[in-house]
């Protein structure tokens, strides 16, 4: 059985995009529109990888990511965060933190290393990965197999 | 200029003259009398003694010596000074015996005393005449009482020797005495003139009383008065007149020490009124500055002192101008207040005592006399520099923060829509390998809707930054509502969202760009369905967007007001929603149609706002000035 990877994203066609490409390298995508129904799939399916955008209306990627790393059942399922601005955020926090960044305005990345932050200091793992967009369906798929190997 | 005599003065000078004039008369009346009543007795006397020298003469006669008439008359006229003359004429008016004249002399018989029986022009005589008197006066001035007694027949006169008068006339003659009035007329003159003593002295005495009468009642008090009213006008409010006579003066002293009571009290209420205000206008830390009629500083407070660096005696008595950094920014203030009779918050510069110069807000009012003339001005200035410097980095740091934002805004909404290019693409190549025409076609069209929102932004971004003038017309801004609501109105109901329109009747039109206004509120709607979409309404609750169109609260301006019943916004998005690039239509909008809509509306000279309650909804309103946008916001181009 192929390995199944869950898809949350509000754009239906980066949802559509990204199961072609998964589903041509041989993994199950299962799409999900929003955090609410992110999580409801996730129960249904119990994928084995989640590919969760940051921003999305209702509940955000960050919200639905906290309450998988609380889930008993969802806890080690590895989470890929794809996002505008995760160059950011793949840097080492505590370089980050340090002010050294020229873009001391930009809000989204100040609220989203805000957001780890917290995570952090609530003893939560940080994502396992992010991918900036716009995603180039084969970095996504190497960066897949890095997480949970061949499908 | 002549100094005024004192009131006692006056008075005693009237007095005086009443005193003359009651006195005068008196004396005149007294002098008239005595007169009158020493020459009456005068001729009672000489009556008398006029008839016993005639009983004289007749005994005389009688016994037969007439002869010794003229001695008697001799010795009569020797012995007393006071008979000028006594003499006898006869009735056909010869002298028979006289001491002045020789007997002989033949008298005017038209002449008194003949003229007083006789008449002037007949002899024809009034034999019951008795005795009768005159006063003479001589051409000389001498004056004399004349008695004249007739004497008439007796029995035996027509016998005797002495007559030649015919026995049948009744009438012998007439003995005629003249009493020398010098005598009397000594008298009076002695009179008058002790009447004159009497009268000087009554004057002297009558003023002399007079002056001391009117000093002690009216005099003395007076000056009492004049010196507690002195106590007044030197400041001493703790004189009281005190005891009451009960007279006027007395009143006049109750008065005044009930004025300097209340005098009194009002000047310590003033005095501790003027400490309060001194007190506040010292401890301000604002420059309070007042400057008479001719731009005189008066007062300098302690504030102005910090701030300004001068001190009080520094700059008391200079001129306002030279606190002006810029001389022409006081005479824009100086302008203003002429006009509108008070500056409020004019900014302008101050120069301090460093040379440095400070930014203050000015406030000028008017001082006015209750007379409503101007006393000088009033001004209340706040040192502002720290906050201008303050507000001046807060700016910049804001419009770091916008760009940064809108940069950011850009970059995201371009990375989203190189995204759908992307996997756009991805799928095309992936179906043209697999042949997979299904996918080549969902693959195509998610390429064509990548160009498509990136036209949309493109054109968005034109829009914003595009110059064009606006094309004002007078717009009825219901009908334009109207249009577009039958425009649109498809589009709600194949999303079962209800539209409405409420357009308030008798609304003037509005100068504006019809086209640009159209695609506000097109914006606003298309920003209500989305959000009526986005949202998951309850059963008993119906997607609702409305229209309405009135008078704006602001006088002058006509208000669009949409309004949806979504789910609303937190403060923070609601903040943000005119910021170029911010959006929360995930990767659909392009950030700019608010940004774009705030932009039009501020270009004619209106307001845009913005209401939110999440959970319950969204209202913005866009308020038009009718008048269209000034001079200065219609020249700016869009």
């Amino acid at each position: 059985m192929s390995k199944k990877v869950l898809v949350v994203d509000d754009d239906e066609n980066t949802v559509k995009f990204l199961s072609v490409a998964l589903s041509e390298n041989g993994y199950e995508p299962v799409g999900a529109y929003d955090g609410e129904e992110g999580l409801q799939k996730a129960e249904e399916t119990n994928p084995d990888l989640i590919l969760l955008d940051v921003m999305m209306p209702k509940r955000t990627g960050f919200v639905l990511f906290k309450q998988l790393r609380r889930h008993e059942k969802f806890k080690d399922i590895p989470v890929m965060m794809l996002t505008g601005v995760a160059d950011v955020l793949e840097e080492d926090e505590s370089q980050a933190e340090g002010d050294t960044f020229e873009r001391p305005y930009d809000s989204l990345r100040e609220s989203l290393k805000k957001a780890i932050k917290k995570m952090r200091d609530e003893g939560l793992e940080r994502p396992e990965k992010f991918m900036d967009k716009p995603i180039d369906p084969d970095e996504l798929i190497v960066a897949v197999k890095e997480l949970i190997g061949e499908p | 200029m002549l100094k005024t005599p004192p009131l006692v003065w006056k008075v005693n000078g009237v007095f005086l003259a009443i005193l003359v004039c009651v006195l005068g008369v008196s004396a005149l009346v007294t002098n008239q009398l005595h007169t009158h009543a020493a020459l009456a007795s005068a001729r009672d006397v000489s009556r008398v003694s006029s008839g016993i020298i005639l009983q004289d003469i007749r005994e005389l006669m009688v016994m037969g010596e007439t002869m010794r008439v003229d001695e008697l008359l001799e010795r009569l006229a020797t012995d007393s000074p006071i008979y000028r003359d006594i003499r006898l004429v006869t009735h056909d008016g010869r002298v028979a015996a006289s001491n002045l004249d020789s007997p002989g002399t033949v008298v005017d018989q038209a002449a008194w005393p003949c003229s007083h029986c006789h008449g002037v022009d007949s002899l024809a005589g009034d034999s019951t005449a008795g005795v009768f008197d005159d006063i003479i006066e001589l051409e000389d001035g001498e004056r004399f009482i004349s008695v004249v007694i007739p004497v008439f027949t007796e029995p035996g006169c027509a016998t005797a020797e002495c007559h030649t008068e015919p026995a049948a006339s009744s009438t012998l003659g007439v003995l005629q005495v003249d009493f020398s009035l010098g005598g009397v007329e000594d008298h009076i003159a002695q009179s008058a003139s002790h009447i004159r003593i009497a009268l000087l002295l009554s004057v002297l005495f009558g003023a002399l009383a007079t002056w001391w009468l009117t000093d002690r009642l009216v005099g003395r008090r007076l000056r009492a008065l004049r010196d507690g009213a002195q106590h007044l006008a030197d400041h001493d409010f703790d004189f009281r007149f005190g005891h009451s006579r009960g007279d006027r003066i007395s009143q006049v002293e109750g008065i005044l020490d009930n004025v300097t009571s209340e005098l009194s009290s009002t000047i310590s209420e003033l005095s501790s009124t003027k400490e309060y205000l001194q007190g506040i206008l010292e401890s301000s830390g604002d420059i309070i500055i007042t400057v008479d009629p001719f731009g005189i500083i008066t007062t300098f407070n302690r504030g102005a002192e910090e701030i300004l660096g001068y001190t009080r005696d520094e700059e008391v008595g200079k001129h306002i101008e030279t606190l002006f950094a810029d001389p022409r920014e006081r005479d824009v203030a100086i302008d203003q207040l002429q006009h509108t009779h008070h500056v409020v918050n004019y900014q302008t510069h101050f120069l301090a005592k460093d040379g440095e110069v400070r930014n203050v807000i000015l406030t000028l009012s008017r001082l006015h006399a209750p007379d409503g003339k101007p006393i000088g001005t009033f001004g209340i200035s706040k040192d502002v520099t720290k906050e201008l410097q303050l507000q001046r980095e807060v700016f910049r740091s804001a419009r770091m923060a916008a760009l940064g934002q809108a940069l950011t805004g850009i970059q995201h909404t371009i990375k989203n829509m190189l995204n759908v290019l992307k996997g756009g693409s991805y799928m095309v190549k992936t179906a043209l390998a697999k042949d997979d025409r299904q996918m080549l076609a969902e693959g195509w069209e998610m390429v064509q809707q990548g160009i498509a929102n990136m036209t949309e932004m493109s054109k968005s971004m034109l829009d914003f930054a595009r110059e064009r003038p606006l094309d004002l017309k007078p717009t009825d801004l219901g009908g334009l509502a109207q249009r577009i609501l039958t425009l649109n109105n498809g589009e709600f109901e194949e999303q079962d969202v209800t539209l409405e329109l409420e357009v308030a009747p008798d609304l003037p039109s509005v100068d504006c760009d019809p086209e640009l206004i159209h695609s506000v509120v097109m914006d606003l709607l298309s920003n209500a369905l989305y959000a009526c979409a986005e949202k998951h309404f309850r059963e008993e609750e119906r997607p609702l967007v409305s229209i309405e169109v009135h008078q704006g609260e602001v006088e002058g301006y006509v208000s669009i007001v949409v309004s949806d019943n979504a789910e609303g916004m937190p403060d923070e998005i609601r903040r943000k929603v005119f910021t170029p690039f911010f959006s929360t239509k995930k990767k659909k909008g392009t950030g700019m149609g608010l940004a774009v809509v705030a932009r039009i509306v501020s270009t004619h000279g209106g307001m845009t706002r913005v209401e939110s309650e999440p959970g319950l909804g969204s209202t913005f309103e866009v308020l038009l000035p009718i008048a269209g946008p000034s001079v200065r916001e219609e020249d700016a181009d869009v």
